[in-house]
């Protein structure tokens, strides 16, 4: 299923930094992850990843580093910081209650 | 258009409004382009065609021109930031940096001259004029002093003119016009002094009468004038004396030896009445309580007009300026009191019985007073031979004039006196305060410690001057780290700038990365700070401290702990500043930057490799020192200093050479030549070397030892690192040992050779062995270097080399100004403070310089205080006979 570029582009920012918090992942390797977690439901339009990591290394929220990769190629991997880890619990927060209060509206329910 | 075609021309596409910044463009192609590869190889697992494989990546990824639009959209503010911070840089910085650069670059070239020129004072001769010139400096500027107050700092000889002008604006200040007669009074006694010259030192003379009563200086001048004018010297045959043995007398035949016969000076009396005028005057200035040009209140003026000393070479200036006070008037004192024993001898000869007999009794008397009113040390010496020389005349005038008993009181007394005088002079005998002086004194005050000074005197002046040598020898050590520093950065420099110039393209053109704070800071920390501070803590804390001896005393060891100090420094600067550029740029995805310390393994070879042809260039150099009549140790430190400043022009070309086809070594046939030569012959020259210090051994030169053994050491380590270049190491300690050895193989081979051949210039086989041994290492250099160097790097490799080069200059550029501010305005605080302590201690002022004889002085002073004039002669000297 295709969804809304927009709700895409506001849940780009959350999803990569909650990726990276679990380890450190260069940008195609995030990709991928998003796509094998979701099934392929969600599906990013994988250029734009790229700004948005970008955006969040200028904001502080992450650090970049080549380093090599498994495949032994070297590749750009970015590692959140404590300011990114700040926003991302930030982001989180307010994902829950904004999910809440849609639930509430749209589903009848407070969600899960 | 092929499938790699595409996929360029897409990421160019999405990248293009990132080209304003090159670094930040090259960084996210590289990404994008990553990314894409990987897509497109995901897709060929699948089972895609290559050109499907790329275009479903291109697709996936997105449109190009949006794209574009959002990757400058989230990289602008990091865009600007850096646009600002490199025209920051060029606007501001590159200017402060070239004049930080200049003036660094001059006070390091002024340092190297300064202590050059103080190693100098070792009896080196081997100071080209050029530097001479550097290190001389001029009169010390004294901003504020009123044209008056500046006159008494003049050495010109206008002197006299300004005095003249002094007297005439204030003709009743006595100080001034003491000033003028002691400038006088070079003109005064010349014999070719013309009657007007000669009018106006009578007038002086008796203008000094009339403004100070009580000071007989004017009546003893005046009276010198009037007996060298009417009187000529000449020995004489009829009247000998004897004085007391020698102190140095060692016994009989010894030319110092006892009982050496002495004659008093026969005076050929051309004018009579100037004769009587003189002892006249002389009558009238016995009497008198002082006796003085007042010498010490001018000096005492001078110094309270004078900027505190900052340096030791303006505690020199200061000693300069106390030693060039003209005291011409003590010939003419010392003259007068020469010939008044002749005079005593022609009034007895002329019958003048009486006068005769009263001028014995009083001839010494003006030295007396001379001695007890002097202000400065030569004038105590003068006032002393003034009482010396007649004193020892005396008894064989009494004998003249047939009275015994003063004649033997006269003898006695004279004993008396000489004895006291060589007792104030060595109070503890030479062997003890010999000992201190060699050992804690240092070079000037060695030069220039005072007789008579005891060992409890010496003691306060001790310190702040050797301190002071010490100090200047480390301003050297300051300048030998900072010159090899200087100098790879600006060839750094040029090199990046040549590349900036040739390699335009982004994909091409050398990166400025910067490290981090973080990074800077801890090689700041690591490369400056800690081997400063280990040196300063193991120079002035450790109990066995160098600075309690003299710089001449422990010139050595000196000599190593400031070398092992700039060396250290100089090499963790620098591999400490390559290490985090390379770190940089590998961190920003710049392949083929190399990481790590011992990855360098073979370039550390080569290091030593290319220490051996330097090593050469130092030999022939401390040759050349040597034959300018230089020490060993002068010629050794010279040789070094070309040594590392040519091993730091190879370093840097060879690095410059791995950055990219800049040039073919020169040295390419040599190398040629030495593989076709073969290393048979070098091995053979280095056993040569190995006989020659097997003969030296069995001929016990102890104290060329160490420099055979360094030699032997360098010739082993040349070979180990051989052996090693064909098997490098691959075990952590064998790395280890590997580097040590290079290390050591390297600073040998470049201390050896100089130091031998400056040691050995009189020894003509060893000379030869050194310029074999030397040419043979210099090709076995050559070969290795050949051998042991990178083929030509690929060119993302020297891409990334280019990168390293450049974001090296900032981190170089940081530790050398914090280098030479911090250690210098740290030598420049202690060469303040202690500059001042010498100035209060200072041997040459007046007050101080007269320490050592305090003890006599005081006697005289009281001696002249209650001398009482004997009765005046009947016959009146004034009435003529």
């Amino acid at each position: 299923m295709n969804f809304d570029s927009n709700l895409v582009k506001g849940s780009t920012t959350p999803v990569v930094l909650r990726l990276l918090q679990e380890r450190p992942m260069y940008g195609y390797e995030i990709v991928k992850l998003v796509n094998q977690r979701t099934g392929g439901r969600l599906e990013w339009r994988e250029g734009s990843l790229y700004p948005c990591l970008h955006r969040l290394e200028g904001q502080g929220y992450l650090r970049a580093r080549w380093e090599a990769a498994p495949s032994g190629k070297r590749r750009k991997y970015y590692h959140i910081t404590p300011r990114g880890e700040v926003e991302l619990a930030h982001r989180v927060r307010e994902w829950r209650e904004f999910s809440a209060s849609l639930n509430v509206l749209l589903l009848g329910t407070t969600g899960p | 258009m092929n499938d790699m075609d595409e996929l360029d021309s897409y990421v160019r596409a999405v990248t293009r409004r990132l080209e304003l910044d090159p670094t930040v463009h090259y960084q996210v192609a590289r990404e994008v382009r990553e990314h894409l590869q990987d897509a497109a190889e995901e897709a060929r697992k699948r089972g895609c065609s290559d050109e499907d494989s790329v275009r479903a990546a291109l697709k996936a990824f997105g449109d190009a021109e949006e794209l574009a639009e959002q990757l400058w959209q989230a990289n602008r503010q990091r865009m600007r930031l850096r646009a600002l911070a490199t025209w920051a840089g060029r606007l501001v910085l590159l200017p402060l940096a070239l004049v930080a650069a200049v003036g660094i670059g001059f006070t390091t070239l002024r340092s190297v001259a300064t202590g050059l020129g103080a190693l100098s004072g070792l009896g080196s001769t081997y100071v080209p004029s050029w530097v001479r010139g550097t290190a001389e400096r001029g009169p010390l500027p004294r901003p504020g002093l009123s044209e008056e107050q500046l006159l008494l700092f003049q050495f010109l000889d206008e002197q006299l003119d300004h005095a003249r002008a002094l007297v005439k604006e204030r003709p009743d200040d006595p100080l001034l016009h003491a000033h003028y007669v002691r400038l006088l009074s070079e003109q005064a006694v010349d014999k070719k002094a013309t009657e007007q010259q000669q009018q106006e030192w009578a007038y002086a003379l008796a203008r000094g009468k009339q403004l100070e009563p009580d000071n007989a200086i004017y009546n003893y001048l005046e009276a010198a004038f009037l007996m060298r004018r009417g009187t000529e010297e000449q020995e004489d045959a009829g009247l000998p004396y004897q004085v007391m043995p020698s102190e140095r007398a060692v016994g009989v035949g010894d030319q110092d030896a006892r009982a050496k016969e002495h004659r008093v000076l026969r005076l050929v009396v051309k004018d009579p009445h100037a004769l009587d005028a003189a002892l006249a005057q002389l009558r009238d200035g016995l009497p008198k309580p002082h006796c003085t040009l007042h010498i010490g209140q001018v000096m005492a003026l001078r110094a309270s007009l004078e900027r505190p000393p900052r340096t030791l070479a303006d505690e020199l200036q200061h000693i300069a300026e106390d030693a060039a006070v003209l005291t011409p008037h003590l010939s003419s004192l010392g003259t007068l009191a020469s010939r008044l024993p002749g005079a005593a001898v022609w009034l007895a000869e002329q019958g003048r019985h009486e006068e005769a007999v009263w001028l014995a009794g009083v001839m010494a008397r003006p030295g007396m007073q001379v001695a007890a009113d002097a202000d400065m040390l030569i004038e105590l010496l003068v006032g002393n031979a003034m009482v010396t020389v007649p004193d020892e005349q005396a008894p064989a005038l009494y004998e003249l004039l047939r009275m015994p008993e003063r004649a033997a009181s006269a003898r006695a007394g004279y004993e008396r006196d000489e004895l006291a005088w060589r007792a104030a002079r060595h109070p503890e005998g030479d062997q003890a305060i010999g000992q201190l002086v060699m050992e804690r004194a240092g070079i000037l005050l060695g030069m220039l410690v005072p007789v008579g000074t005891t060992a409890e005197g010496l003691r306060p002046m001790l310190g702040p001057y050797r301190t002071l040598e010490h100090i200047e020898f480390e301003r050297l050590g300051l300048a030998l780290a900072l010159a090899p520093l200087l100098l790879v950065t600006l060839v750094l420099a040029a090199s990046a700038g040549w590349a900036l110039l040739r390699y335009r393209s982004p994909d091409q053109s050398p990166k400025l990365l910067f490290v981090g704070w973080r990074r800077m800071a801890s090689i700041i920390l690591l490369g400056v700070l800690v081997p400063a501070i280990a040196y300063w803590a193991w120079t002035r804390w450790a109990p066995w401290s160098s600075l309690q001896y003299g710089i001449n005393y422990v010139l050595a060891r000196r000599m190593a702990e400031v070398g092992v100090a700039a060396a250290v420094i100089v090499g963790a600067v620098l591999g400490l500043s390559f290490r985090s550029a390379a770190r940089r740029c590998s961190e920003a995805g710049l392949p083929g930057a190399a990481v790590g310390i011992f990855s360098g393994l073979r370039h550390c070879v080569g290091v030593l490799a290319s220490a051996c042809a330097p090593a050469v260039v130092g030999a022939f150099v401390a040759i050349g020192a040597a034959a300018d009549g230089v020490g060993w140790q002068g010629s050794t430190l010279l040789g070094l200093i070309f040594a590392a400043l040519v091993l730091c022009v190879l370093l840097m070309a060879r690095q410059a050479r791995g950055a990219g086809r800049v040039h073919r070594p020169a040295w390419k046939w040599l190398g040629r030549t030495a593989a076709l030569v073969g290393g048979a012959v070098g091995v053979a020259l280095s056993g040569a070397a190995g006989l020659a210090a097997t003969v030296a051994w069995t001929r016990m030169w102890p104290e060329r030892i160490a420099l055979v053994l360094m030699l032997t050491v360098g010739a082993a380590a040349i070979l180990t690192a051989a052996a090693l270049v064909e098997r490098p190491a691959r075990k952590w300690l064998g790395r280890a040992t590997a580097f040590i050895a290079v290390a050591v193989g390297a600073a040998a081979a470049l201390s050896a050779a100089p130091a031998l051949a400056g040691f050995l210039w009189h020894e003509p086989l060893a000379l030869v062995l050194v310029f074999t041994v030397g040419a043979a290492a210099a090709l076995i250099a050559v070969a290795l270097v050949e051998r042991a160097a990178a083929p030509p790097p690929d060119e993302q490799s020297a891409h990334a080399r280019r990168a390293v080069v450049r974001s090296a200059l900032p981190v170089l550029a940081a530790c050398i100004a914090v280098l030479s501010v911090g250690a210098g305005t740290w030598l420049n605080a202690v060469d303040a403070r202690y500059a001042r302590a010498a100035e209060k201690t200072s041997m040459m002022r007046s007050d101080i310089g007269m320490t050592a004889f305090a003890g006599y002085q005081k006697e005289a002073r009281e001696a002249a205080r209650q001398w009482t004039p004997p009765a005046t002669p009947a016959s009146d000297p004034l009435v003529p006979h």
